[in-house]
C-alpha cells in the first residue's frame, strides 16, 4: 500500500498526540522541575542530588540490581531459548503459552506469593525446619527482590533470545558441522554469535524495566532494599519534596540514556569485530 | 590441491520418516574421482541420500562405505567431507576470508597456514581480492564461489553439493557449471552432485542416477539415459520426448497408439510399454511419411518447434532447423513426418 505523505501523517496523528500529551510534556514538566523553585530558576535541587549521600547510593544501588537481574535473566533464560528453539513450532507454541501464563496474573499478586513462600513462616522455611535446617532470612533482602524481579523480566528475556535464535538458518550450523565443528564448536562459533542480537534486545528491555521498578522492591525489599523509584516516591509522597523528586527521575533518565548510549558503542565495536572476522 | 577423491558406497540404505519412505534399499557405487549426479523430483530422496552420507540424517537400515570403512557411527564433523549447500550458507558473521578459514580452523591448522590455504582456495574461484568483504557484500555468484572455495580448502577426498545453483539466474548458472566442473577436475575429488535441473545433471556429470521415490530408477552416463532411457519416468524426466503408448504388435512391426505400425529402434517387438520419440528425430519429408496437421508453430531463432497432429491422432511436437530457403509450415497445414532411423525408444514401462 502505497500512502501519501499527507495520509501518514494524518494516520499518525492519534499516536503523537497521545504521546506529546501524556508522555513528552510531563517529561518536560518533570526536568523543568528539577531546575525550577519557588524563585524561577535554580540549581538547588541538583546541588541536593549531589550533596545527598543516600540520594547516589540508592542510584548506585538502582544500577547494580538492574545489572545482577538483568545478569540472571540473561543465564536462565537464554538456555531456556535454546532449549524451545529445538522444539517442533507445534510443541513451542505450547511453551510460550505456559512461559506466558505468569502475565495472565497481576504483579501485585505475585509479588505478595512470594512473601508466602519466603516468608518466616513460608514454604520454603517450613521445608528447611522438617529436614532440622536453620530458616533462612531472605524475605526483605535484596535475593528476595531479585527473585521477585527475575520470576516477573524472565519472559521478556527468553522470547527476546528465542526470536533471535529462529532467525538463525539452520543450515549454518550443519554446514559448521560438515566442515570439521564438534557440536560445541558449531555452537560457539556460529550459534552463539548469530544470537548475540537477541542477547543484547532481551538484556536492554530488562535492564530498563529494572531501572524503574517499583512495587517489587517496595514489598519483598528490607531498608537496605530501597532504589531510585521507591526513593522518589518518598519524596512525593512522604516529604513533598517534588523539586527533589523531579532531580531523582531526570537523574535516572539521563543515566538510562547514558546506558543506552554506551550499548550501542558497545555493540557497534562487536559489529566492527565480526567484520574484520578471522585475522583480527 | 593434490588430494585424490574417494570411492563411495551406499548399501541398501533405507530411511523413512514415519509413513513417507525418503530412500528404499539405495545403493550405489561412486568410484574415486567420479562425478555423480542425484537427479529427481522433490521428495524423490535425493537429499536425503546427501545428508545420510553427511551425517545429518540417521538411516534406519544400510551402510554407507567411504574408501570400503563404514561411516555410518561417525560423526558429522569427523567424515571430512566437504559441502555446498543450496543456499550457499556462508556464515553472516564472518568475511570471506573468515568463511573459506573456517574448516582449517576446525582441524587446528597454524594460524599463518591457515591464510596461507585459503588465499590460496580464494585464488582458485578468483575471489582473493574480496577476502575482507561480508558475504552480505557479494552477489550471488561470488557468494556460490566462497561457499565452494570453503567446501574445498581442506582437500577434502569428497565434495556434497545440494542443488547448489539453484538460486542462481540462468545465464550465470550455466557459467557456474564449467566452473564447477573446471574446479573438480583440478581438485580430483569425488562429487556427489544433487540436483533436479536435467540440463545441469548432462553437462556436469560422469554418471548419473534419477531418482523416484527414494529408489534409484537409471543409473548411467549422461548419454545413455538420454538416448536409452529405461522408462516412461526417465524418459520424460531427461529432455523432451514424445511418448505413445504401445497397443499391439504386427509382424516385425509395433503398432502404436495414434500412429500405426512403426519398426522400433534396435528391431525390438513387444506388445506393451510405450515408445519415445525425441523431437530431434522428427523431420517433415516430401512425400513419405505420415500425414499430420499443424497445430502451432513456434519460433525459436535458430529453429521452428513445431505440434502436430498425426491422422490417427497423436500429437507429437519435433524440432526443425531454419535453412536458407525453406519455408516454414503454418498452423492448419498438412504436411508429412518421419522418423530416424533408430529414434523410436522402447520403454518397457
Amino acid at each position: 500500500m502505497n500512502l501519501t505523505r499527507p495520509a501518514i501523517l494524518l494516520l499518525l496523528l492519534p499516536a503523537l498526540l497521545l504521546v506529546g500529551l501524556v508522555f513528552l510534556l510531563p517529561i518536560a514538566g518533570v526536568l523543568s522541575l528539577s531546575v525550577h523553585g519557588e524563585a524561577g530558576f535554580t540549581l538547588e535541587p541538583l546541588r541536593e542530588l549531589f550533596g545527598s549521600k543516600v540520594a547516589l547510593l540508592v542510584l548506585e544501588r538502582t544500577f547494580t540490581l538492574a545489572l545482577s537481574v538483568t545478569a540472571i535473566c540473561l543465564a536462565l533464560g537464554y538456555p531456556a531459548a535454546l532449549f524451545m528453539s529445538g522444539l517442533s513450532s507445534r510443541a513451542r507454541a505450547w511453551v510460550t503459552y505456559l512461559i506466558l501464563l505468569p502475565f495472565w496474573i497481576s504483579i501485585l499478586i505475585r509479588t505478595y506469593t512470594w512473601i508466602v513462600i519466603l516468608g518466616r513462616e513460608g514454604i520454603v522455611n517450613r521445608g528447611l525446619a522438617a529436614v532440622g535446617a536453620e530458616p533462612l532470612q531472605i524475605l526483605y533482602t535484596d535475593v528476595a527482590v531479585r527473585i521477585g524481579m527475575v520470576q516477573i523480566l524472565l519472559p521478556i528475556v527468553i522470547l527476546a533470545c528465542l526470536a533471535s535464535m529462529l532467525d538463525i538458518d539452520r543450515d549454518l550450523v550443519k554446514a559448521a558441522r560438515v566442515l570439521g565443528a564438534s557440536r560445541w564448536a558449531a555452537f560457539r562459533k556460529v550459534f552463539l554469535p548469530l544470537s548475540l542480537s537477541g542477547v543484547a534486545t532481551g538484556g536492554i528491555i530488562c535492564f530498563i524495566l529494572c531501572l524503574g521498578f517499583y512495587v517489587t522492591p517496595a514489598l519483598l525489599g528490607g531498608r537496605r532494599s530501597t532504589i531510585i523509584a521507591n526513593l522518589i516516591d518518598i519524596q512525593v509522597h512522604r516529604t513533598l519534596n517534588w523539586g527533589f523528586a523531579a532531580v531523582l527521575a531526570s537523574a535516572l533518565l539521563v543515566s538510562t540514556l547514558a546506558c543506552l548510549g554506551i550499548f550501542r558503542l558497545l555493540t557497534r565495536r562487536r559489529a566492527g569485530f565480526a567484520a574484520a572476522g578471522f585475522g583480527k | 590441491m593434490t588430494a585424490k577423491g574417494a570411492s563411495i558406497e551406499f548399501r541398501e540404505v533405507r530411511k523413512t520418516y514415519g509413513d513417507f519412505v525418503a530412500l528404499e534399499r539405495f545403493t550405489m557405487s561412486v568410484a574415486q574421482g567420479e562425478f555423480m549426479t542425484l537427479l529427481g523430483p522433490s521428495g524423490s530422496g535425493k537429499t536425503t541420500a546427501l545428508n545420510s552420507l553427511a551425517g545429518f540424517v540417521d538411516a534406519d537400515s544400510g551402510d554407507i562405505l567411504i574408501d570400503g570403512v563404514s561411516i555410518t557411527r561417525m560423526p558429522t564433523e569427523k567424515r571430512n567431507i566437504g559441502m555446498v549447500f543450496q543456499n550457499y550458507s556462508l556464515f553472516p558473521h564472518r568475511d570471506v576470508l573468515g568463511n573459506v578459514a573456517f574448516p582449517l580452523e576446525m582441524r587446528g591448522v597454524a594460524k599463518a597456514e591457515i591464510v596461507r590455504r585459503s588465499m590460496k582456495a580464494l585464488e582458485m574461484v578468483r575471489l582473493d581480492g574480496l577476502a575482507k568483504r561480508m558475504p552480505h557484500e557479494l552477489s550471488g555468484g561470488q557468494k556460490q564461489r566462497v561457499a565452494f572455495a570453503r567446501a574445498v580448502v581442506f582437500e577434502p577426498r569428497v565434495l556434497l553439493m545440494d542443488e547448489p545453483l539453484g538460486a542462481l539466474d540462468l545465464k550465470l548458472r550455466e557459467a557456474m557449471q564449467l566452473e564447477i566442473k573446471q574446479y573438480q577436475r583440478e581438485i580430483g575429488c569425488t562429487v556427489i552432485y544433487v540436483t533436479h535441473d536435467q540440463g545441469e545433471a548432462l553437462t556436469l556429470s560422469d554418471r548419473l542416477a534419477v531418482m523416484e521415490k527414494g529408489a534409484i530408477r537409471q543409473l548411467g552416463a549422461p548419454e545413455e539415459l538420454y538416448d536409452r532411457p529405461n522408462s516412461r519416468f526417465v524418459a520424460e524426466f531427461i529432455g523432451s520426448n514424445n511418448i505413445l503408448a504401445v497397443e499391439g504388435a504386427a509382424g516385425d512391426d509395433t503398432l502404436v497408439s495414434g500412429l500405426g505400425a512403426v519398426r522400433l529402434s534396435g528391431g525390438a517387438r513387444t506388445q506393451r510399454g510405450f515408445v519415445a520419440i525425441r523431437p530431434e528425430h522428427v523431420r517433415r519429408s516430401a512425400a513419405a511419411g505420415w500425414p499430420a496437421t499443424v497445430r502451432q508453430a513456434v519460433f525459436f531463432g535458430d529453429s521452428f518447434r513445431y505440434l502436430v497432429e498425426a491422422e490417427a491422432g497423436a500429437e507429437i511436437s519435433f524440432v526443425e532447423p531454419r535453412r536458407a530457403g525453406a519455408a516454414a509450415a503454418a498452423p492448419g497445414e498438412t504436411i508429412r513426418i518421419e522418423f530416424d532411423e533408430g529414434g523410436l525408444i522402447h520403454l518397457p514401462e
